[in-house]
């Protein structure tokens, strides 16, 4: 059995696998970290608690920021808090490994290692590399693709979400929506990330975000929230702002971004494309048009005109 | 009584690599005296009469593999031949219940069958157009290391590549880092803010080592080949990585790393550098330029990280500098070619001309087999010192006679040379080196300098091959600007 | 611009296992290719192939015509009126050859074809006739024809006619004899010779009858089936032969066009002859690799056929013309008595299935005919395995149940064949080398590897051009 060690504790911890009475050969994987795990992975050994996997995706809790360590197969989406391993889900499932119920919280984490205990044994993976997170590069908008792009993105269930976005409600937006990142943390997470891209003045609704999200939504929303306040992202963001910036190709970047997840992929678009409205100035003569869709609702659609935005 | 065997196999086939591996272990073995596993071309049949063995039964391809193999007796020789056959045949075995795999052998058979992603093209250079061509249709950016590609293919190759939006590393490409994934001779590095395109392996090398021990990552080095930046090819491969690297937003310094282009080349490309948005510094390592360690330390400013002092490990029981300062020549031992040029440009303008084999003139040009009348560097990697043999920085045999006939020689003054580590280089060059080095020392006390092209993270060790070298009696600099000034400075 | 800064690295390594080692121990997924060199003296031809720019879009719109034709059998008629045959000529399986290069096989069976057609009394008498040059000969292919081993067909035989519904292009072959001493094995008997007058007095009418009435028979869909069913439509097409009875003989009764005793006694010979449907499987194969022929810069293979001393290969990209070489002898199990010293070269337009997909290729979907050429299931299954590595496309229509309904490897590219050194598996009965003896085995065989580099010359001449 385990013997239990109060959070934190560092001295010991990782002999605890050793001693486990199902002693085995530890199971021993390599994996390329994000830069944002370089400091927990290079700080001595720390508890870390297991939280939930998929096929493709086993997330641990960790200390500090990001908050959450995203095991993640080669196919999986390469989230920016995560460590990559060479086999994908179909290779390696991880739902293989998943620890039993009394191991769940005595995960370490620390000296170039994630490990914990899984069904048959000890399971370590070393980071051996390291990437940089993926972000969204500064740009100007193109008003040619951003209208390209609303054609593509198909009006969604979160148009109501998308107002209180634009109200700046985050408390009624974090949390709000099923799955293990809700509909609304993915529009704002999409905003923070466009934000950056566009430019945008943001400070207010991701001070809110910082302020309220661990408590509000999952561990792992409240992580790629708090990536999304600095910009950091999936790649699939990424390519889906800089296609607004005139970027790579549109339809492209639309089908990558909405293949993600369920329902996430969609409402990161949506996201972005508040953040890409927000931007564009009103003051210097803004050509909108009111439009109203089937459901008889009403949003405004920007024009293109030459002055406002620059040309790919 | 001696027992040979002889053979020739059709049909089978092994990188070259592996084979000198596979022939290494063989002669290892015990009771063998002579062994030689390879492609039955010319060159080895030449070396196979050289080691004393009888011609193959048979008109020998250059497709076939040969195996030749003696031993003192029969029981050593059948012991030799299954520890080859084993080698040879190494494939992991399918599991109970399992289809046997069916390996790709085709780069476009591996994509259809894994997926797309960056094709990395080893195979003997008149074969690696089909291989790279089945890349870039497949929508893979390729990385050749291969060299000896005619250059009206590597032409065909990148305008097919500039079509598709895709990069092409090299032909000759040895050096690459993408994703942190260090490909080639290279290493495995932080990411952070600094891009580099690189013509030239080693000088890629020489900066990202530099970078590393500054506390600076790199977001990516992308290779462009030895001939990229040519009159011919233009500099296609150059443009599309420096887009690449413009359009990254984590870069925020790119370095382009190379001896310099051809003029109308360079012209076209300090043009294309000033459109872009991110910064581009040129490191180009000739008389007159900043060497690659000033070059990295104007880097480091740029990115606003403080430029550290470099790494010397003094050779351990050393007299003092005045002391080892004495007249005569410079003898400088490379394994990368432009390490070797950057010790020239910073030797003969303090010394005057430097003989090569790869000279910064051509009426310094030298055979390498002669001794020099006067300063000399020899690059070791250069084609016709590796006809038939691995690169310097895997096998060290070459340069090693050279460093013992150099110490032998009364004219010597110091000894200078390159030590590369990262993947791909000699596992444990130090282990080799050190003994060779204290074994000319003591013979003449001649001074030894060596530039140890290194990151912390390599598998050889950085600071523990430091510590054998110093410790066997070498002057150990991390950077090679400042090895080639050290060593210049111990001539009178 | 491209991804390669944007994603987690694949690296797909071909030469130096060092290299793939180091990248993996960096936790980079690799992919590693069995890298071999090409055939001998193919490097340049490969470089100015692989450089042709049409190649690419070429090879698709092979693949995508070949892929595209449905095989319709919409009639059966005499080869004086399907193929405008005349007195004196003859058809035969394989690239052209002459009465003097021709095997045992092959001259037994125009021997027996001059006679049934009444131009000369007894084989002797044809045998001089032909060395005389009294016979015009050519191949089935150039009349947009197949025919399984000797394929001789003459003006009186009765032939398949098959249909593509959307182009209207045609191809044809004879009917099947059945086994043992039959003319496509060159037996020339009073024997041989009577059953060939009734299957032109008889079987070929009722069955032309048949197929007026009921409608054409859609023979790729028989085809599809087949493959889930333990055939490949070469060796194995037992399935086939009964699916075409269903389809056939409801409407040959029902109509009473002829006597219930002929249509039991045809239903009886078709019946009894488990090769029956080779002759539908081998001109609807040719049916889809015609309409990819002719394509500039295509390198897929649209034929490859044996006449008993040779083997030849056709290609799109360079027109009718033949690459040939002496033919390879097939290995694998002898029936009774016979062993290797009996068998003939390689014989036989069958080899058209392999090209378009079935045969050899298919064998993963037949693992049975592997014992019978004296191999494993297993044997079969790396067969089919070993094709993708030198073929366009997998055929959606004929999907392997053991391999995940993977659909088998078609489209033979001969830069693939040239730089894998992979050759066509063909999975082939064998013939007696002495005229009449029939079938003596059956067994696996490739065409002879120096064929390909002679395609490869071909094609490279034609890019420069």
């Amino acid at each position: 059995m385990w013997s239990i060690c109060p959070e934190g504790q560092s001295v010991g911890v990782k002999k605890l696998l050793l001693y486990s009475d199902s002693y085995a050969a530890p199971m021993r994987l390599a994996g390329a970290a994000s830069r944002a795990l370089r400091a927990v992975l290079a700080a001595p050994a720390q508890r870390a608690r297991w939280l939930g996997t998929t096929q493709a995706t086993a997330y641990l809790a960790i200390p500090g920021q990001p908050g959450v360590l995203a095991v993640l197969a080669h196919d999986a989406v390469r989230l920016p808090c995560g460590l990559v391993l060479a086999t994908t889900g179909a290779e390696l499932p991880l739902t293989a490994l998943v620890p039993g119920e009394g191991d769940r919280a005595a995960g370490v984490v620390g000296d170039g290692t994630v490990s914990w205990t899984g069904p048959a044994g000890p399971v370590v993976v070393t980071a051996v590399r390291e990437w940089a997170p993926a972000r969204a590069a500064r740009a100007a908008l193109s008003a040619r693709t951003l209208s390209e792009v609303r054609a593509l993105v198909p009006r969604g269930a979160d148009d109501e979400l998308a107002a209180g976005l634009r109200a700046g409600a985050v408390g009624r937006l974090l949390g709000r929506g099923p799955g293990l990142t809700p509909a609304g943390d993915d529009l704002l997470a999409g905003y923070l990330v466009g934000a950056h891209a566009f430019g945008l003045e943001a400070h207010g609704i991701r001070d809110a975000v910082a302020r309220l999200a661990p408590g509000a939504t999952s561990a792992l929303s409240a992580a790629l929230l708090w990536h999304a306040g600095r910009g950091e992202c999936i790649d699939e963001v990424a390519a889906f702002a800089g296609a607004l910036t005139g970027r790579g190709e549109p339809r492209r970047a639309v089908e990558r971004l909405l293949a993600v997840g369920h329902t996430s992929g969609a409402a990161l678009a949506h996201g972005v494309l508040v953040a890409a409205e927000s931007s564009e100035p009103r003051v210097r003569g803004a050509v909108w048009t009111e439009e109203r869709s089937d459901e008889g609702r009403r949003h405004l659609r920007a024009l293109p005109t030459a002055e406002r935005v620059s040309t790919p | 009584m001696s027992a040979e065997h002889i053979e020739l196999r059709a049909g089978a086939y092994a990188d070259s690599v592996a084979l000198m591996q596979v022939s290494a272990a063989a002669a290892k073995a015990a009771g063998v005296e002579a062994a030689l596993i390879a492609m039955a071309t010319e060159l080895n049949l030449g070396l196979l009469a050289g080691m004393g063995f009888q011609a193959p039964p048979t008109q020998a391809d250059p497709n076939d593999l040969l195996i030749a193999v003696r031993a003192s007796d029969a029981g050593a020789l059948a012991a030799a031949r299954d520890l080859v056959d084993a080698a040879l045949t190494a494939r992991p075995a399918a599991r109970p219940g399992e289809l046997p795999a069916q390996p790709p052998r085709t780069v476009a058979s591996a994509v259809r069958a894994s997926g797309p992603g960056l094709a990395l093209i080893s195979v003997p250079g008149r074969f690696a157009f089909a291989e790279a061509m089945d890349a870039l249709q497949a929508g893979c950016d390729v990385m050749i290391f291969s060299d000896n590609v005619p250059v009206g293919q590597e032409i065909v190759l990148k305008d097919l590549a500039a079509e598709r939006g895709l990069l092409v590393m090299g032909p000759d490409c040895g050096t690459a880092v993408v994703g942190g994934v260090g490909l080639g001779f290279s290493h495995t590095l932080a990411a952070g803010p600094v891009g580099i395109v690189a013509a030239s392996g080693t000088g890629a090398q020489q900066v990202m080592c530099l970078l590393d021990h500054a506390g600076v990552g790199v977001s990516a080095c992308l290779g462009l080949g030895g001939r990229d930046l040519s009159a011919d090819v233009g500099g296609r491969s150059a443009r599309t990585a420096l887009t690449a690297l413009d359009e990254d937003p984590g870069t925020e310094l790119i370095l382009i790393v190379s001896k310099p282009p051809a003029p109308a080349v360079a012209a076209r490309l300090r043009d294309y550098a000033r459109a872009l948005s991110t910064p581009v510094q040129f490191a180009l390592v000739a008389p007159g330029e900043p060497d690659l360690t000033a070059a990295t330390e104007t880097a480091l400013r740029t990115v606003g990280v403080p430029a550290p002092a470099w790494p010397r490990w003094p050779a351990a029981g050393s007299a003092t500098q005045a002391e080892q300062t004495r007249g005569g020549w410079l003898r400088g031992l490379f394994a990368g070619g432009t390490l070797c040029d950057e010790a020239m440009v910073i030797a003969s303008a303090a010394l005057g001309p430097v003989w090569s084999n790869i000279p910064l003139q051509p009426d310094w040009r030298i055979d390498p087999a002669t001794t020099a009348d006067g300063h000399s560097m020899i690059d070791f990697g250069d084609d016709r010192l590796t006809a038939g043999r691995a690169h310097p920085m895997i096998d060290q045999t070459l340069r090693l006679e050279q460093l013992a006939a150099a110490a032998a020689e009364p004219a010597t003054a110091v000894i200078l040379l390159d030590v590369v580590l990262g993947h791909g280089a000699h596992p444990d060059p130090a282990a080799e080196l050190g003994p060779a080095i204290s074994a000319a020392r003591a013979r003449s006390g001649v001074p030894v300098v060596a530039a140890l092209i290194g990151a912390a993270s390599d598998p050889q060790g950085l600071e523990r091959q430091a510590h054998a070298l110093q410790g066997a009696g070498a002057h150990v600099f991390l950077s090679n600007a400042q090895a080639a000034r050290f060593a210049c400075e111990l001539i009178t | 611009m491209t991804e390669l800064l944007r994603q987690e690295p694949h690296v797909i390594s071909a030469g130096l296992g060092v290299l793939a080692d180091a990248a993996r121990q960096q936790a980079a997924r690799v992919t590693e290719v069995d890298w071999k060199p090409p055939m001998p003296g193919t490097e340049d031809d490969l470089v100015t192939v692989l450089g042709d720019a049409r190649r690419t879009a070429a090879n698709a719109l092979a693949v995508e015509r070949m892929l595209a034709v449905r095989a319709h059998l919409v009639d059966l008629l005499p080869a004086r009126e399907a193929l405008g045959l005349a007195d004196g000529e003859f058809l035969h399986a394989g690239p052209p050859v002459s009465w003097e290069r021709a095997s045992g096989p092959l001259r037994g069976a125009l021997m027996g074809a001059a006679v049934f057609e009444g131009l000369a009394d007894d084989p002797e008498a044809a045998a001089d006739l032909a060395a005389r040059g009294g016979f015009t000969l050519a191949p089935c292919h150039s009349r947009g024809a197949v025919g399984p081993m000797a394929g001789v067909v003459s003006p009186s035989m009765w032939m398949f006619v098959l249909a593509d519904p959307v182009t209207g292009r045609r191809s044809y072959c004879s009917l099947n004899e059945g086994l043992g001493k039959v003319l496509r094995y060159g037996a020339y008997s009073p024997e041989v010779i009577s059953r060939l007058r009734w299957m032109s007095a008889v079987l070929g009418p009722l069955l032309q009858d048949a197929v007026r009435r009921r409608g054409p028979v859609d023979v790729t869909a028989i085809l599809a089936q087949m493959v889930q069913m333990g055939d490949e439509a070469h060796n194995r097409n037992r399935s086939g032969t009964l699916m075409l009875l269903r389809d056939l003989l409801p409407s040959a009764v029902a109509a009473a066009s002829f006597p219930a005793s002929e249509i039991a006694r045809a239903a009886t010979f078709i019946g009894g002859n488990d090769h029956f449907f080779l002759n539908l499987a081998m001109p609807a194969c040719k049916l889809a690799l015609d309409a990819a022929r002719d394509i500039p810069g295509a390198t897929m293979v649209v034929a490859m056929a044996r006449n008993g001393t040779d083997f030849g290969v056709q290609v799109s990209g360079t027109g009718d013309q033949w690459f040939t070489a002496p033919a390879l002898t097939p290995e694998g199990l002898f029936l009774g008595s016979y062993g290797p010293q009996d068998a003939n070269p390689d014989i036989g337009d069958s080899a058209i299935t392999e090209t378009a997909g079935l045969g050899g290729f298919a064998m993963a979907a037949a693992p049975a005919i592997a014992a019978l050429v004296g191999g494993t299931a297993a044997d079969a299954l790396a067969a089919t395995r070993r094709m993708y590595e030198i073929t366009l496309a997998e055929h959606p229509l004929f999907g392997v149940p053991a391999l995940e309904f993977r659909g088998t490897p078609a489209g033979i590219d001969v830069t693939l064949v040239a730089r894998t050194s992979i050759l066509p598996q063909i999975n082939t009965g064998m013939a007696g080398r002495v005229a009449g003896t029939g079938q003596v085995g059956a067994g696996l065989v490739t065409p002879p590897a120096q064929i390909f580099p002679a395609a490869l010359r071909a094609l490279a001449r034609a890019a420069r051009a």
